[in-house]
């Protein structure tokens, strides 16, 4: 990743598929060392940025597995414009709790969530042009686009997550860290 | 086993890795790694248990051959040239192991195994972040009907660890692999719910499976992402003294394994699993309580002694201090009874301090002479090496799981064979291959009729005399059966059964040792009379007694009374100190203590005898505390302190001395003075044991006033 781009900072974008942003909060407990971190890379793309397009990155980082087509949508979209592309997490990189629906039939797993739930009266599934459509079987990012690295962990803590990016900021590969890396 | 190291085992060489090791004969590839340190990924391998050869993790690469072996099958020959650690090994051990992630549902974040998961730690090592195979993902039961634990098929990786410890060392063969459709499931008698199956509870399933397919519902094995402090320690849940590994973590108990140490073969049973960790934790009372108005309300330590001092100084007891009277339980530790000796003759001035014991406390001592000793008794090996297991007045099941388990190890591998005298069925009835149901009380009289017909047939070569035969019971008293409950027939079948066993040992329990001297006499008698032996001169008979510390209780001498004989007219305060869990009292005998002026327990949780105390005192538990202990092989065992207590709650020694001081005396308890001499051995050493008699005793011989015993 020695080619950085414009001011010499490396370009990143993250986005957030199916997962529960907890993954995210966790790359923001990098503390202090954001600072670090800001001075060697330019967050261009995040859910806590106001941009709309995801614009040519070299690093591209994913929260979340595939579960509707709008996830599938951007992930392609950030493979397309990314050198390098990330899997944050568990569910992005290993499937995990989002999967576990896959042991259902999709139309079962929506009843049961907005026609038989306790909480729900008059319950409908919801359907509507703007909402993406779910998939099939959720599943993790690899299995539809080439990942250069995963971070497992849910979340991964602050410091696999710090040794996974200087990892490749530094041209090294992002391998599993004895001691650091870890998928509870 | 890892450790094949006979004194004639045979060295070989071998070359791992480019390094020359030493291994012997009859030693796996694995166990050559291991004990020359290096490491071979493994999964279905279980130290104790027979390899299988299943998860194929431990493949490795032997020069020469051209297929990869499993190195905890494989036996290490010698000039063998091994390598552990190739990439195609690595590469092969990472696809395994994807293969595993994939099969079931792994959702480490949410699985109470995770930080102590064999499957995740491999996963680690071999820096797998992701799984390069599609998911099946398939839908698996969980089986949650047992009261301890729990079955999640979707994490069992199906290395049968548990099938096999449940088979080969917990003797019950409850668990199986089962196929149900496509799926192998691990079953309970094939399909049975855990809690309603053959299973005895004793957690050894959990405790050797590698993931969370099987976890404790009282100790969640999630124990964090950091190595928790484990320590050695013994049971005190029976009177067998296995050993344990225990985790804590800051003042809490989170869970008692199995630990390595003689005598119990390296398992543990449902009572020192799961009874014993229910009671380690915080004493159910914070502080100590005084009966005001019938209702126990909470007090101040200072205000318990020295409500406790007044009562033991005013009134009847305060004229005549040997209306106070202390019990303590066998259960607790030895230093506590000499400490309660010590304030009892000290400070109190009385010596009437019994244990909560029945008659088989004194009996067992008169009977086997005792004298300050430990009884000649047979250990666990020597039930081990038996080829007839005679199990007299005793479930095993009950009063010490892991003895029969090794009942059951020694009838399904060994093919010994298991008979079973007992008035009532008992939890290893079904194993007997024959079961005498007596009458209560007639064992003596059995037993000796069965010495005679061994004599008068001839079965055995018996030093008796004519005369020693002629005072035993006879089959042919008028009303034998009917008294006995027993067929003549059955008694010859008993006789013939243990005269054609070359090593028959009896295993006694309560049921013959609460009967009194008599019914212990009689089955010395049948050792004595066989001459059953073991080489170095103890009985072959086996004792299971009721509490942890029965056999060292017995090291103090004859108790001044036990709960039999305990005079009730003549006592106005007692102090009753209990172990944590004491619910078998006998009939009646708190009804009668109810009127006493003061009655104060000693406990670390409610239990029946709190009901009728007039001031009760939290005390540490067994994990707050250490202390020592003679387990019923007569070995003397410490337990250690795993956890503190809590600030309000005190130890025995501590809150006597707070009487004493509320009596206004001194007390310096001095608890090594008061110890027993005989148990000034070495922690793990036998303490000496009393001679055997040679002679046998009979009612004849007895009303001859023949001093027998020699
Ligand atoms: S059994 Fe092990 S690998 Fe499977 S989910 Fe639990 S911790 Fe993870
Ligand atoms: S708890 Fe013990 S008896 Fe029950 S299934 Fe497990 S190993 Fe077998
Ligand atoms: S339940 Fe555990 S020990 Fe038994 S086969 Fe499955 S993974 Fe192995
Ligand atoms: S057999 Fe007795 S000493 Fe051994 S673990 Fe069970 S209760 Fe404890
Ligand atoms: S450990 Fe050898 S095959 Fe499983």
């Amino acid at each position: 990743m020695s080619n950085a781009s414009n001011n010499g900072k490396i370009k990143v974008a993250t986005v957030w598929l199916g997962g529960c942003a907890g993954c995210h909060m966790s790359f923001l407990d990098i503390d202090e060392r954001i600072i670090e971190l800001a001075k060697l890379v330019d967050i261009v793309h995040s859910p806590i940025c106001d941009t709309k397009e995801i614009p040519p990155v070299d690093v591209g980082i994913v929260e979340g597995g595939i579960c509707n087509e709008h996830n599938l949508h951007v992930l392609k979209d950030l493979r397309s414009k990314a050198k390098v592309l990330v899997s944050m997490g568990d569910c992005a990189g290993l499937g995990s709790v989002p999967m576990l629906r896959n042991q259902f039939e999709l139309q079962d797993c929506l009843d049961r969530a907005y026609v038989a739930g306790e909480s729900t009266a008059l319950g409908q599934v919801p359907e509507d042009a703007e909402l993406p459509k779910l998939m099939d079987k959720v599943r993790p990012i690899h299995e539809f686009v080439k990942v250069e690295a995963h971070i497992p962990g849910c979340p991964p803590n602050a410091e696999a997550i710090w040794c996974a990016l200087t990892s490749l900021l530094a041209g090294k590969p992002a391998d599993f860290v004895k001691d650091v890396s870890h998928y509870d | 086993m890892a450790e094949t190291k006979a004194q004639d085992a045979i060295a070989i060489k071998l070359k791992i890795n480019g390094k020359e090791v030493t291994g012997y004969k009859g030693q796996t590839v694995l166990d050559v790694c291991k004990a020359s340190g290096i490491h071979v990924p493994t999964l279905c391998h279980c130290e104790g248990l027979k390899p299988v050869g299943g998860c194929r993790l431990c493949i490795v690469e032997i020069e020469g051959q051209r297929r990869l072996n499993t190195a905890c099958t494989t036996p290490a020959t010698d000039g063998m040239v091994v390598a552990t650690e190739t990439p195609r090994l690595h590469d092969l051990r990472k696809r395994t192991l994807e293969l595993l992630f994939s099969e079931r549902n792994h959702i480490c974040p949410f699985c109470p195994a995770s930080g102590d998961c064999e499957l995740q730690k491999a996963g680690y090592e071999h820096g797998i972040t992701h799984v390069r195979y599609d998911y099946l993902l398939p839908r698996l039961p969980i089986d949650n009907s047992h009261p301890y634990m729990a079955q999640d098929h979707s994490r069992c990786i199906l290395c049968s660890r548990c099938v096999r410890v449940c088979d080969e060392q917990v003797g019950a063969h409850t668990l199986d692999l089962s196929a149900r459709g496509s799926m192998t499931l691990i079953a309970a008698d094939a399909g049975a719910p855990l809690g309603k199956s053959s299973c005895v509870s004793c957690g050894m399933c959990v405790e050797v499976c590698p993931t969370g397919a099987l976890f404790d519902k009282l100790s969640n094995r999630s124990l964090g992402r950091q190595e928790l402090p484990t320590t050695q320690t013994v049971c005190t849940a029976c009177g067998l003294g296995c050993w344990t590994s225990v985790k804590t973590r800051g003042h809490v108990v989170l869970q008692i394994n199995s630990g390595k140490g003689p005598g119990n073969n390296e398992i543990i049973c449902n009572r020192g699993r799961y009874d014993a960790l229910k009671v380690a934790n915080q004493p159910a009372l914070q502080l100590p309580q005084l009966k005001k108005a019938a209702e126990l309300v909470d007090v101040d330590w200072k205000a318990f002694a020295e409500e406790l001092a007044r009562r033991i100084t005013s009134g009847r007891a305060g004229s005549d201090p040997s209306r106070v009277a202390a019990m303590v339980s066998p259960s607790l530790p030895l230093e506590t009874i000499a400490l309660v000796k010590q304030f009892m003759k000290d400070v109190v001035g009385s010596d009437r301090v019994g244990l909560t014991a029945g008659p088989e406390l004194v009996a067992a001592s008169e009977a086997f002479g005792l004298n300050g000793k430990a009884a000649p008794l047979a250990r666990m090996s020597d039930l081990e090496d038996s080829d007839l297991i005679v199990g007299i007045g005793v479930d095993l099941q009950y009063s010490a799981p892991v003895a029969a388990s090794a009942v059951r190890r020694s009838v399904n591998a060994r093919k010994a064979q298991y008979v079973e005298i007992n008035s009532r069925v008992t939890g290893l009835s079904a194993l007997a291959g024959f079961r005498m149901t007596i009458k209560p009380g007639r064992d003596s009289v059995v037993l000796g009729a069965t010495l005679r017909t061994m004599a008068e047939r001839n079965l055995i070569q018996s030093t008796l005399s004519a005369d020693d035969v002629a005072g035993l019971p006879d089959t042919k008293e008028q009303m034998f059966e009917h008294l006995s409950g027993v067929t003549v027939t059955e008694v010859v079948r008993l006789a013939s059964l243990i005269a054609g066993a070359r090593r028959p040992i009896f295993v006694i329990g309560s049921g013959i040792t609460a009967q009194g001297t008599e019914a212990i006499e009689s089955v010395i008698n049948l050792a004595v009379g066989g001459n059953y032996f073991t080489a170095d001169g103890r009985y072959r008979i086996m004792e299971i007694p009721r509490k942890a510390n029965t056999a060292g209780a017995r090291m103090f001498g004859t108790p001044a009374f036990s709960m039999a004989d305990f005079d009730f007219q003549s006592t106005d305060v007692l102090l009753l100190f209990l172990g944590d869990d004491e619910p078998l009292w006998p009939a009646g005998w708190l009804e009668k203590a109810r009127p006493m002026v003061h009655v104060s327990v000693f406990a670390s949780h409610t239990q029946p005898a709190s009901e009728i105390a007039h001031s009760l005192a939290p005390v540490c538990t067994w994990a707050q505390r250490s202390g020592t202990f003679v387990s019923l092989e007569g070995r003397l065992q410490k337990t250690r302190q795993l956890v503190d207590a809590p600030a309000s709650v005190m130890c025995d020694g501590e809150i006597l001395k707070a009487v004493a001081k509320a009596m206004g005396k001194s007390f310096t308890p001095s608890v090594a003075a008061c110890m027993p001499a005989g148990v000034k051995v070495a922690e793990g050493q036998f303490v000496p044991t009393a001679e055997p008699a040679r002679q046998i005793v009979t009612c004849k011989s007895k009303a001859q006033g023949a001093k027998s015993r020699v």
